[in-house]
């Protein structure tokens, strides 16, 4: 529907603008005006004194030469609504002559058809009290054109209300469209209110909007705008539907030309619709062959019924699942007693309401009710009935559903191992069980309640194990490769392992009086000790590397003379006799010693 | 080679095939290698022989005191043999079966939600065991009105008990450590154990997010069983307070919040509301 946006906006700003004027006027009146031009008149009036229901009339309160202390009110008026709208100024100079005026405009709207007075309104200027004279209103019913006129195609608007058909069964649902026709040289609609929608005996329920459609009465285009509203019959007897009553407002400015420089009038027209009343005959249901299990259910329905599980015992819980769908109040429809059904005992069923047109009409409402099964006589699940009268057919239908064989064990019985239903199973798609798994007949395994493994604190302190193994597998092997990776600390490694074995076999030799192996062994470490620190080959280590290369290096005094003493030894032990082996045992620690001060050398 | 003295292979792996199963994650990769899920059978039945002689003995012990609550179930006497079972778990004894028929036994007796709490514990003990989840996913066909239903993730979660989850993970800790010292120990066979070294650590990752989720929602998402006929779940935690929904026997509800006698549940994002304490069953999460 096409809107009047930018007109409504405009509107806004003019009234702003009215109250600025207003003001300055106001102010430069008191101020400006000599006091003899001053003196206050005050009337009221109608923009028309005749008005179709539906439409609004303007009230104005006119003050000239004087404003009122406050904005007079008038009276309440039963079934006319009065709205103030707000003030417009005038302020002229003519011939010398200084004249202004405000007037308080209210919008007066009636609610109902008739004659009314507005009383006289009564304003205080000054200290002047004034008094409006009372006016006259006189309020029509709108009512529908002719049809002459509406095939003429000399409406610019109106509406219709279209039945399907003009008897109803009490009880009946059914749709009603209302379609309001607008003569396409209308350039805008909007504003369409409905007004009054006369339904005694019927119950109005949702409506939606339909598509639009064009049409061609006389010489005219109309475009149909429809709603269509869902009805139910409710009661008996020949009845009227309507006239519906609506207001619409028609043309006004083009937004996209809001100061009508192409040509877009900015003209406005409320109207007041009105339709034909329709005139509706609403039998009541037959009273001949009305079924027993009759509940009030008027439509067309169908009905399936699915029971489960079927092999129970006795008081087990059997779900059934009734569908009723078709077209009808769905929302009243409920399951009739099933006095058949004696032998179980019946819990009130869950219901679940599934529409397929959006007026609620089409669609399928389904039931579940578990009933329990009083005894193990109880062999099948009785036939459901359903009855409800069809419209259409203008008679009473019942539906049925056949019974449901039923497994019934005694409570005290052994439970029947799970039955399947079907042959055909697939491990993605089993089918439904019909009862418990029985019990187990071996304890098990038993075990304590307690803690999860993952609180327990034992649990977690094992995990450390592996943990600590691999760091300590880390750490070694860090370990490893610095060595592989250093050769002087290789080395070093390597002589202190040289030394301490040779010092050994030194003892050994000592005991064994073998002076020559003695300090051989004794030169040999001798080199190896001092090779490592100097970090020279064993081989190339002589007496005269304490002078060339210890003595520049800051090797003390009394660690290179005992050096030189055990080098002179070696040299003296391959010419002189051999010495006893307490000799030999007394060279050990003076020699341990001196090996220990070069290995603490820092070369 | 005498077959009456020497099982072969095939023998020994038909025997194994009966043992529980507690790691089948574990075993997809062997099978996905071809190798036979035995050797894992195996190891779930080393873990099973820890607690075996007590347990055993205390099942020795029990087996009267179960077969007599059994005969009162089958004499239809359902909350009388419900009352044994529960004798039974007071004394400290626990067992899948134990749970298994308490659950049974409240179905019976028309205790959904209590059956339900009772199936519930049991799947925490045995969690693929198709009776139970057979009865278990029975019982919740009865519930009419507003339940939590679980998300797909947590149906696969409860596939495998929390112990089992744990069981894993640290079974994958331990392998994954185990190749990284020998990566220390035998740096000439980085080469060879990269492949499985890079394995378990995303498998350890893996088996640990899972274990902590499963741990969070079996230790501190717990969920209330409602056990009362009808509950009226209030816009507040007072008798005063509007209602909000009803739930029926055996819905099973998300705790939010607590206070005082009142838990503040959830069926679904919309539904939320109070109910009393007592007319619920407070287990642990889904």
């Amino acid at each position: 529907m096409r809107k009047l946006d930018g007109h409504a906006k405009g509107l806004r700003l003019s009234r702003s603008a009215n109250g600025l004027w207003l003001c300055l006027a106001l102010a430069g009146s008191a101020l400006l005006l000599p006091p003899g031009v001053r003196a206050a008149t005050f009337s009221a009036s109608l923009d028309r004194d005749t008005l179709t229901l539906g439409e609004s009339a303007t009230l104005s309160l006119a003050f000239v030469g004087g404003t009122p202390k406050a904005v007079p009110v008038p009276p309440n008026i039963p079934n006319l609504q009065i709205a103030y709208v707000g003030p417009s100024s005038q302020f002229s100079v003519i011939n010398g002559e200084v004249s202004s005026s405000v007037t308080y405009n209210f919008q007066v709207t009636p609610q109902r058809a008739g004659d009314y007075t507005i009383p006289a309104v009564t304003a205080e200027v000054g200290s002047e009290k004034f008094t409006s004279q009372p006016l006259q209103l006189k309020v029509l019913q709108a009512t529908a054109p002719s049809a002459q006129a509406i095939n003429s195609g000399s409406q610019l608007a109106f509406i219709r209300l279209v039945l399907p058909k003009k008897e109803f069964c009490v009880g009946e649902s059914f749709t009603a469209q209302l379609q309001l026709y607008v003569a396409n040289q209308v350039r805008r609609i909007s504003g369409f209110q409905l007004t009054g929608f006369p339904a005694d005996g019927f119950v109005v329920g949702k409506s939606v909007r339909a598509q639009d459609r064009q049409t061609q009465l006389g010489n005219t285009a109309y475009t149909i705008i429809s709603w269509v509203y869902s009805l139910t019959a409710i009661k008996g007897g020949a009845m009227t539907l309507g006239p519906v009553t609506a207001n619409v407002v028609l043309g006004g400015r083009d937004p996209t030309d809001p100061f009508g420089i192409f040509g877009g009038g900015g003209d406005q027209r409320q109207l007041s619709l009105a339709s034909e009343p329709e005139s509706v005959k609403l039998l009541p249901l037959p009273r001949e062959n009305v079924p027993a299990d009759f509940n009030g259910a008027v439509g067309t329905f169908t009905m399936t019924m699915t029971a489960g599980p079927t092999n129970v015992t006795v008081g087990d819980p059997i779900t059934v699942k009734v569908q009723l769908a078709g077209h009808g109040s769905l929302d009243g429809l409920t399951l009739p007693e099933q006095p058949a059904w004696h032998d179980f005992k019946t819990y009130p069923p869950t219901t679940k309401v599934e529409t397929v047109d959006q007026l609620g009409l089409q669609g399928t409402k389904t039931f579940e009710q578990v009933v329990q099964p009083e005894n193990a006589d109880v062999k099948a699940l009785p036939p459901m009935s359903f009855s409800f009268f069809d419209p259409d057919q203008k008679a009473y239908r019942t539906l049925t559903q056949p019974a449901v064989p039923l497994v019934v064990r005694p409570s005290g019985s052994a439970p029947a191992p799970t039955v399947l239903a079907g042959a055909r199973t697939t491990p993605d798609n089993p089918p439904p069980t019909q009862d418990i798994v029985p019990n187990k007949q071996r304890l098990g395994a038993l075990a304590r309640i307690g803690p999860p493994l993952a609180q327990q604190s034992w649990f977690l302190a094992l995990q450390g194990v592996p943990v600590f193994a691999f760091l300590a597998a880390a750490v070694w092997r860090r370990r490893v490769d610095n060595l592989a990776n250093n050769p002087r600390l290789r080395r070093r490694r390597q002589v202190a392992q040289t030394v301490r074995d040779g010092l050994q076999a030194m003892r050994e030799s000592a005991a064994a009086n073998q002076s020559d192996e003695f300090f051989a062994t004794l030169f040999r470490l001798l080199q190896e000790q001092l090779g490592e620190r100097l970090d020279a080959p064993a081989s190339a280590i002589t007496e005269a590397v304490l002078e060339e290369r210890l003595r520049p290096r800051g090797v003390p005094q009394k660690t290179l003379s005992d050096l030189q003493e055990f080098f002179q030894m070696c040299n003296l032990a391959r010419y002189a006799p051999v010495k006893s082996s307490q000799e030999l045992a007394a060279v050990i620690p003076r020699f341990e010693a001196v090996l220990r001060e070069v290995e603490a050398l820092e070369l | 080679m005498s077959r009456g003295r020497f099982l072969t292979t095939r023998h020994w792996k038909r025997r194994l095939s009966i043992l529980p199963l507690p790691f089948p994650i574990l075993s997809l990769p062997f099978s996905i290698l071809g190798r036979s899920s035995a050797a894992l059978r195996l190891c779930g039945f080393a873990f099973m022989l820890a607690g075996m002689p007590a347990a055993s003995l205390q099942a020795e012990i029990s087996a009267p005191a179960f077969d007599a609550a059994n005969k009162l179930y089958e004499q239809g006497k359902f909350t009388d043999a419900a009352a044994a079972y529960e004798r039974m778990l007071q004394s400290g004894q626990a067992s899948a079966a134990l749970y298994f028929n308490l659950g049974n036994a409240f179905f019976k007796a028309g205790q959904i939600g209590r059956a339900i709490g009772a199936y519930r514990q049991a799947e925490m003990l045995t969690p693929r065991d198709p009776d139970l989840r057979a009865n278990l996913q029975f019982a919740r066909n009865q519930i009419q009105g507003p339940t939590l239903a679980p998300a797909w993730w947590q149906r696969w979660l409860t596939k495998v008990s929390l112990n089992e989850w744990t069981w894993l993970a640290a079974g994958a800790l331990w392998v994954w450590l185990l190749l990284l010292t020998l990566r220390q120990v035998r740096p000439a066979w980085k080469p060879g154990l990269r492949t499985a070294t890079l394995a378990f650590g995303i498998a350890v990752a893996v088996l640990c997010a899972c274990l902590g989720v499963a741990l969070h929602e079996a230790r501190y998402s717990p969920a209330a069983i409602v056990v009362a006929r009808e509950a009226v779940v209030r816009q507040g935690p007072l008798d005063e307070a509007r209602s909000a929904f009803t739930v029926r026997d055996g819905s099973e509800l998300k705790v939010l919040d607590k206070k005082n006698e009142w838990l503040q549940v959830s069926a679904d994002s919309r539904r939320i509301g109070w109910l009393r304490r007592d007319q619920v069953l407070v287990t642990p999460g889904v």
